[in-house]
């Protein structure tokens, strides 16, 4: 526990780790140091022990040789006793060849025997400890080895030099260390302080402070990291305003925009339901989200009216088939509403990065009232429809009146004209030798009124029936048709002069019997009222209308017409001249027009009493073709 | 005017009386008014041609050179008796002339289709129809050749 909470304050903090780790550092280095301090200051004094000592040995050996051959004892004890005055002597021993001690400063010795004498007469160091350094020196006299000199030297002195270098050396590493350990503690306390700072305006932060932004200021690494810190509460505050605007956006989006939105996740669940979803579906946002169960009598629709099953609402729709869903009509009945809102319904799926559906928007617009329109329309379509039918029987009824009415026409209308003019016949054989010339004036006056209305009712059938029958268009050669026509009024004209002046016409489509009719009214037009020229001129053209019509006209150089009367020119049974003048019944024109007018032309003339007349009739461009 | 022969020539279908007279005057002019059974109306033309009604107990194979026949009939139209005439075989090969007012396309292509050997319409004016009734008449009855009884 203590020692938990001691290492927790020594290394728990940065702080912490670096003081202890600097002191650390210090007392290895100063222990190392002085270490190698004093194992070279006791190595240094070991050699000058033992360069003392094999100094007195030499002289000791050197000045008690001659006192060994002569076996003076006493003479070698005073030798002994002088070697006292070094300090660090520990004794001095002179012995002969055999080891016998002659003389030592150690008394008690005197007549014992040395053991431990090196073999050969060479200077020997018997014991090189700092403690005693014990040198042989063998004593020679004429190159003949007499006796050794052994010198001990001990180390007290030295030994106290030493034990004082090494006490400074520890004192020394002590204060090194604490000197250390304080610069540490200060460095620490500095650089860990601006982290301290950083760490704080983290804090800030951390507690909802968003504009806190650390004030660390310098080039270090803790500088450096409280910029960057701050760089990054700028971008992510940047970031945020960003998502709150986007969010603050798509919230608007979703609540006020006019169409009814619901949002469904990748399994279906509804996310969101804008508030026009709600009201169209009749949902309230927690039925919608499934907080809250829905009524059993809420349902979608088919369009025919049976009740959708949930797996093919629009969202399942499109989870299933992973297609859009577009312009698919549905109708909600709803427990709090009588009538089906009917909604079209688009749904469009979104995937994610792996493809896989993350969420479909469908989306609902009320077709209800357009669809209640269109109905109206349809029956509004309908109720025209059959008017129109009754109508057309209406027409056909009436057009079968009319041909009835025709028919009878030709047939019951004839028959007295016939009767007439037969019984006339009759009657006038028969009486032929007794009438006068006035009876028979009378009677021929009744026939010709009975022939002339029979004409009249056929030329107003003919009129009838170009109103009525059905037109059969083909390609025309109007070229051959005119030459045909011509062909077949020559009978007329035999005897006459007649210059035919006929340009190159176009091939038309139109009903070959009806444009006949046009031209022989025409052309018999154009020689009856040239009859009375010597020489009649009759010109047959064609000019480009306005529009791309292709205009035709027939000209003449015949008695002509007064342009004040031309509204009446294409009337029926309308006539410019005296029958007796010139034949005819007035339905000739009336005929040109009606069947010009049919094919979708229009037809008009110039003219002037005595200078000829010109008959125009355009045919609109789809039914003209190049001639080729 | 109903005349009974043995040898029928012309057998005229015509509800008008004064048509029916005119016609008869013009072919009398031409000499042709012998062996001329004159019906007035559809049901009678085929009780006659078929033996039928009061015609019982007449020759059907006695059948007349050729029938004029108008197409405004009471009863039974001119084309429903020219379709019964020209689907029997008894009386498929008998001539028949239509002799009506009516210039309808319509009617002259329907008895075209049905089979009719001649279509003539009545002209209004009293010269021309004699010319043209006796002219049918002189056709029919002496010029044209008919397969053999």
């Amino acid at each position: 526990m203590t020692f938990q909470a001691l290492s927790r304050f020594l290394f728990g903090t940065l702080r912490g780790r670096l003081i202890v780790g600097v002191a650390a550092v210090h007392a290895v280095m100063m222990t190392l140091f002085i270490a190698d301090l004093t194992d070279r200051q006791r190595a240094m004094l070991l050699d000058r022990q033992v360069e003392e000592a094999t100094a007195l040995s030499q002289s000791l050996a050197t000045s008690a040789a001659g006192w060994i051959a002569a076996d003076d004892i006493s003479g070698l004890q005073e030798l002994v006793e002088v070697q006292h005055r070094y300090p660090e002597m520990l004794f001095a021993i002179l012995v002969d060849k055999q080891g016998r001690v002659l003389a030592d400063t150690n008394k008690s010795r005197l007549g014992s025997y040395l053991l431990d004498l090196p073999g050969e007469a060479h200077q020997t160091v018997v014991s090189g400890t700092s403690a005693l350094v014990d040198v042989a020196t063998p004593a020679m006299i004429g190159g003949q080895h007499v006796g050794w000199a052994r010198v001990g030297i001990g180390q007290k002195a030295a030994s106290e030099r030493l034990a004082d270098i090494t006490r400074n050396g520890v004192v020394y590493a002590l204060a090194a260390i604490l000197v250390g350990s304080v610069v540490a503690w200060l460095m620490g306390r500095g650089i860990t302080r601006r982290l301290y700072a950083v760490q704080e305006t983290i804090d800030a932060v951390r507690g909802g402070n968003r504009l806190a932004r650390s004030d660390v200021a310098g080039t270090d690494e803790a500088a450096v990291m409280a910029r960057e810190f701050n760089a990054m509460l700028d971008a992510l505050a940047e970031r945020e305003a960003e998502l709150r605007s986007s969010e603050e956006r798509y919230r608007s989006l979703i609540g006020k925009v006019q169409a009814a939105i619901v949002l469904h996740d990748g399994q279906g669940h509804i996310l969101i339901g804008n508030p026009l979803a709600q009201a169209l579906l009749g949902l309230s946002e927690d039925q919608l989200l499934g907080r809250v169960l829905i009524d059993a009598k809420w349902h979608f629709l088919r369009e025919d009216g049976s009740i959708l099953p949930v797996a093919e609402y629009p969202a399942s729709k499109v989870l299933s088939t992973r297609q859009p869903l577009r312009g698919y009509v549905a109708g909600i009945s709803r427990p709090d509403r009588d009538e089906v809102v009917w909604v079209l319904v688009n749904g469009e799926p979104e995937y994610d990065d792996g493809g896989a559906i993350a969420r479909v928007i469908v989306s609902f617009v009320d077709i209800t009232e357009r669809r209640r329109a269109e109905e109206e329309i349809r029956e509004l379509n309908q109720d025209l429809g059959r008017r129109v039918a009754e109508r057309t029987v209406q027409l056909e009824s009436a057009n079968k009146e009319l041909e009835a009415f025709a028919y009878s026409v030709s047939h019951d209308l004839r028959a007295p004209l016939r009767h007439i003019d037969g019984f006339l016949g009759l009657l006038e054989e028969k009486m032929a030798p007794t009438l006068d010339e006035e009876s028979r004036h009378y009677m021929t006056t009744i026939s010709d009124a009975a022939r002339r209305m029979g004409t009249l009712i056929d030329d107003l059938l003919s009129f009838s029936r170009m109103g009525r029958s059905e037109m059969a268009k083909t390609q025309i050669d109007l070229g051959t048709l005119v030459h045909e026509v011509i062909r077949e009024c020559e009978a007329e004209t035999q005897g006459r002069v007649i210059d035919w002046r006929i340009a190159e016409l176009p091939v038309v489509t139109g009903d070959r019997a009806m444009l006949r009719v046009v031209l022989v009214n025409l052309i018999s037009n154009a020689l009856k009222f040239t009859q009375p020229r010597p020489r009649a001129e009759i010109e047959i053209g064609c000019q480009p209308g306005r529009e791309g019509e292709t205009t035709v006209f027939v000209r003449d150089n015949g008695v002509g017409f007064d342009m004040k009367y031309i509204d009446k020119l294409f009337g029926v049974f309308q006539r410019l001249h005296g029958v007796d003048e010139f034949k005819g019944t007035g339905i000739g024109l009336a005929n040109v027009r009606r069947v010009i007018s049919r094919h979708g032309g229009r037809t008009w003339a110039e003219g002037k009493v005595a200078a000829g007349a010109t008959f125009y009739f355009s045919l609109p461009p789809r039914s003209v073709k190049e001639a080729s | 005017m109903n005349q009974s022969s043995d040898a029928v020539e012309i057998l005229l279908v015509e509800d008008m009386a004064a048509d029916a007279e005119l016609t008869m005057v013009a072919l009398k002019k031409h000499c042709l008014i012998n062996n001329l059974v004159w019906v007035k109306d559809g049901p009678e033309a085929l009780d006659f041609l078929f033996a039928e009604g009061a015609y019982v107990g007449r020759n059907c194979a006695d059948q007349p050179k050729v029938v004029l026949l108008d197409l405004h009939l009471p009863r039974l139209s001119g084309i429903e008796v020219l379709r019964r005439i020209k689907t029997d075989e008894r009386t498929r090969l008998i001539p028949v002339v239509v002799l009506t007012s009516s210039k309808e396309e319509v009617d002259i292509e329907e008895c075209y289709r049905l089979g009719v050997n001649s279509y003539i319409a009545k002209p209004v004016s009293f010269d021309e129809f004699v010319k043209v009734v006796g002219e049918l008449g002189l056709y029919w009855l002496l010029l044209n050749r008919r397969p053999t009884e």
